[in-house]
């Protein structure tokens, strides 16, 4: 309800706003500092469309991850295929009913269909793809664009670390870190994965959380209209099966007819059991304790990049120094999620969980092609001669 | 998996970190300068017997333009590494809002032949300078300068964190089974296919500077002479060897005819009567090539040059008149000094013409009309265009230099080539007091949280506007 409207609907807009306010000035050509040989020269680079893209979305913010690579696509000047996630059904159905009604669909089709479908369509030629899903697909999506020579966006997933520095407002940094984990039933990209945090804050960690727990959704969490559930019974499965053998601080509650997982902590979580090796993509927060910031760096880099890092301290540079030594995405201080909505920032993975970026000028961008332009004058030759062989010592 | 270790002591270096303070990177781009200084002579030596490169276009490609990039990183990169800060929403006035120039972490960099040490040493000062360790793969054919990267280069780098490795297809392709944090190719689009197949395997973000076949439009209204000599300059350059080279012409018959005498007197006017006989005159680099360029001399008709030297893999400066689009010269990148001119009967079917095939790395047009020059720019698509002359966009640092489509993806020179290595991390600081002005965010849910919302997350359109 609310969720979806400011999650899906006002970032949307936002975006709209800010691209038709900006487009003229991210449209037009950018002249670039000429050298003694080319003063007299025109030199700029053009944004010009790439031509036809496909943008892939995926099923958990199913409008928004749609709607907002195709703003960019539109803004640049490129035609379309929109491709919604099958697994997100009615708004797949809702985007295929909707589009062809406001926008052109011979420039902006849209396709539906599974993994038969996709493929088929990954076939085709494209000029550009976006896809936003997971790091197994994506190997999929850059492998059919390397037989084109597509250039590709992916923005996949991963693990984002929390690390919580025993030095900061565990209240307010818990209240964030819950809302950012549990919204959308933790079915969120940029997700706090896991809390990385000294072992004697831990049960001090849990209790914030609970109390915060409490405030958001009441006493009994299946009944708050706020919470989400699994998208089907296939995730509801997976997520359920990395409670297995782990200490459950709270919650752990489950109801597969409704796809019902109550917002789940996990205490002393060992590095090696399963709910650590993939990306949650539930309510599930496992905390795994360190006993330094260096034990935490060292963790994070000996994993794989991740989309999103968090870290909360009330000591800056203990903040700047775990952005200096560690790789991702995008990075949140003191918050979760948040580097999300802000479009000056590009927003994209690295390593596994992805490569480019969009949102803003940076969709723009993504689906432009810059092209350096040179135009010179067809006078004016004597300045050439000291290029032309004969070559003399003298013209070197 | 023969570079397996190779690969991952680079990365224990990447992972201690040496590579990322400044002082570091200056050190590695200041050697790589006395390099340029030390083995000039060398390297002029070895492309010269690669494939007779003349010494001045030795010079000004793999020294000169070189060393442009050299100074121009090193006089910027405090500025490129600092943090960008951008601008802020109502929500986050308070906050810090910057883009990281990131390092990658262990990149290959894989050069071909024609400029074999501009070609891996351009790219390579990009990685240095954001921060990364490489792995330089300088190409087999071009053997005298391979073997000149690969026994010197380490006196001046840090062995620790960069590495030369030789070989043909099979060591290249075991290199490509490792992961590596980003790949940098420049060859054939369909050695690209595979790299980007490999690549696809770890997720590795990759630059591919591709080629095809270059258009370059000659419109009736032009200075005969001018375009003639600036069309020849750039065609038998390292004897037409050069991934942006204009690779056929498009012209009316008429300007063909006029074309004809100027481009003879261009051509006796830099390489004298007997072109084999001048100092600044190339060679193909290998007999395979010879072969296959030689195989294109019988498209269209021979109105200059055709002769050859087996023994000296020598083909002289050479343009065809009359070839027509389904001849062997219009079937592949060229990539020698052959010059074909397709006959078309206005800029219109010029145009259609160029967009009827696939997006060139380059794109040319000449005329004294600058109407026409603009109306060839925007009615095509390529990587890069130069109005009234050829090859000269790419020696400026500031435009981006890439192909679009077949002839490649991603771009380089001077700033770009740091960006290219860098990864963008978009970094928001926040503030851990003012919690209250996160209320409206949490749930419980309720309208009035919702107007809230919507009244300090919404961007508003601000009247209308108009595309200049």
């Amino acid at each position: 309800g609310h969720n979806a409207y400011s999650h899906e609907i006002l970032g949307v807009l936002g975006e709209l706003a800010l691209t038709m306010e900006k487009l003229p000035s991210w449209a037009a050509p950018q002249p670039v500092k000429k050298n003694l040989l080319t003063m007299r020269d025109e030199a700029y680079i053009g944004y010009e469309p790439l031509g036809v893209v496909l943008v892939i979305g995926a099923w958990n913010y199913p409008f928004v991850l749609v709607m907002q690579p195709l703003i960019g696509a539109i803004a640049a000047g490129n035609a379309v295929v929109v491709k919604p996630s099958e697994v997100s059904e009615n708004t797949a159905r809702l985007v295929a009913e909707l589009l062809p009604q406001y926008l052109d669909k011979e420039l902006y089709p849209v396709v539906t269909g599974g993994v038969p479908e996709t493929t088929e369509l990954l076939t085709q030629r494209f000029d550009h793809i976006l896809y936003t899903g997971n790091t197994a697909v994506g190997k999929i999506v850059m492998a059919a664009a390397a037989k084109h020579l597509t250039p590709v966006t992916l923005e996949l997933g991963g693990k984002s670390p929390c690390y919580i520095d025993k030095d900061c407002d565990l209240a307010v940094a818990c209240r964030r870190i819950t809302w950012g984990k549990y919204m959308n039933c933790g079915q969120t990209c940029i997700a706090p994965d896991y809390i990385l945090c000294d072992p004697s804050i831990q049960s001090k960690v849990v209790e914030n959380i609970k109390a915060t727990l409490k405030e958001f959704y009441g006493e009994d969490v299946k009944s708050s209209p706020d919470y989400e559930r699994i998208i089907n019974q296939r995730h509801f499965r997976r997520v359920k099966s990395l409670l297995e053998g782990q200490k459950i601080a709270h919650g752990g509650e489950t109801d597969e007819a409704s796809c019902f997982i109550a917002p789940t902590i996990l205490t002393d979580v060992s590095p090696e059991s399963k709910v650590m090796e993939e990306e949650i993509f539930g309510p599930v927060l496992p905390i795994v304790t360190v006993r330094s910031v260096e034990e935490a760096i060292e963790f994070i880099n000996s994993r794989e990049k991740p989309l999103a890092l968090y870290v909360f301290s009330n000591n800056k540079q203990l903040i700047k120094r775990v952005i200096s030594e560690t790789s991702s995405g995008g990075v949140t201080g003191n918050d979760v999620i948040m580097h999300f909505f802000l479009s000056t920032l590009p927003f994209g993975g690295v390593g596994h969980s992805g490569m480019g970026a969009y949102h803003g000028k940076h969709s723009f961008e993504t689906f432009s092609h810059r092209r350096a332009c040179l135009i010179k004058d067809l006078k004016m030759e004597s300045t050439n001669k000291v290029r032309y062989p004969p070559g003399s010592q003298k013209k070197v | 998996n023969p570079y397996g270790g190779l690969v991952s002591h680079l990365r224990a270096s990447w992972l201690s970190g040496k590579t990322r303070p400044m002082e570091y990177r200056v050190a590695q781009l200041e050697a790589l300068g006395r390099f340029l200084d030390d083995k000039k002579q060398e390297i002029l030596e070895a492309t010269e017997l690669d494939m007779g490169k003349p010494s001045f276009e030795a010079f000004f490609s793999e020294i000169l333009l070189c060393k442009n990039e050299l100074n121009v990183t090193l006089n910027n990169l405090c500025h490129w590494m600092k943090d960008e800060h951008v601008d802020k929403n109502l929500v986050m006035q308070l906050d810090s809002a910057f883009i990281r120039k990131d390092p990658y972490g262990v990149v290959l960099i894989i050069a071909p032949w024609n400029y074999p040490i501009h070609l891996f040493l351009v790219p390579l000062i990009g990685a240095i300078a954001a921060g990364n360790c490489a792995i330089i793969k300088p190409s087999e054919i071009s053997k005298n300068t391979e073997r000149l990267i690969a026994e010197t280069l380490g006196c001046y780098l840090d062995s620790d964190c960069f590495a030369v490795v030789t070989g043909g297809v099979p060591e290249t392709t075991r290199l490509l089974e490792n992961k590596f944090d980003y790949i940098f190719f420049t060859g054939s689009p369909s050695v690209g296919r595979i790299v980007m197949t490999a690549a696809a395997k770890h997720l590795t973000p990759l630059t591919l500077e591709l080629g095809g076949k270059n258009p370059c439009y000659v419109s009736d209204t032009c200075d005969v002479t001018n375009v003639a000599r600036r069309v020849a300059w750039g065609r038998f350059f390292n004897a037409g060897q050069t991934c942006i080279a204009p690779d056929y012409l498009l012209c009316t018959i008429e300007m063909q005819e006029k074309l004809m005498p100027a481009l003879r007197q261009a051509i006796t006017e830099f390489f004298g009567p007997n072109p084999q006989e001048s100092p600044d005159f190339g060679r193909i680099v290998s007999d395979k090539q010879f072969q296959r360029l030689r195989a294109l001399l019988g498209s269209g008709r021979v109105a200059i040059g055709g002769q050859t030297d087996e023994a000296e893999r020598y083909i002289a400066p050479t343009v065809l008149a009359d070839v027509l689009p389904s001849d062997p010269a219009m079937q592949e990148e060229i990539f020698g000094p052959i010059l074909p001119i397709v006959v078309i009967a206005n800029m219109d079917e010029a145009i259609d013409f160029i967009n009827a095939r696939p997006r060139p790395l380059a794109l040319y047009a000449f005329s004294c009309d600058s109407k026409i020059v603009n109306q060839v720019l925007e009615r095509t698509s390529s990587g890069g265009f130069c109005g009234n002359d050829t090859l000269m966009h790419v020696t400026l640092t500031s435009l981006p230099f890439g192909g679009i489509g077949n002839s490649g993806l991603g771009k380089y020179h001077g700033k770009f080539t740091f960006d290219t290595f860098s990864h963008h991390r978009g970094c928001l600081h926040r503030n851990m007091g003012l919690e209250t002005l996160n209320t409206p965010r949490y749930p419980p849910y309720t309208q009035q949280k919702l107007g809230l919302l919507t009244s300090t997350f919404e961007v508003k359109r601000r009247g209308t506007c108009t595309l200049l």
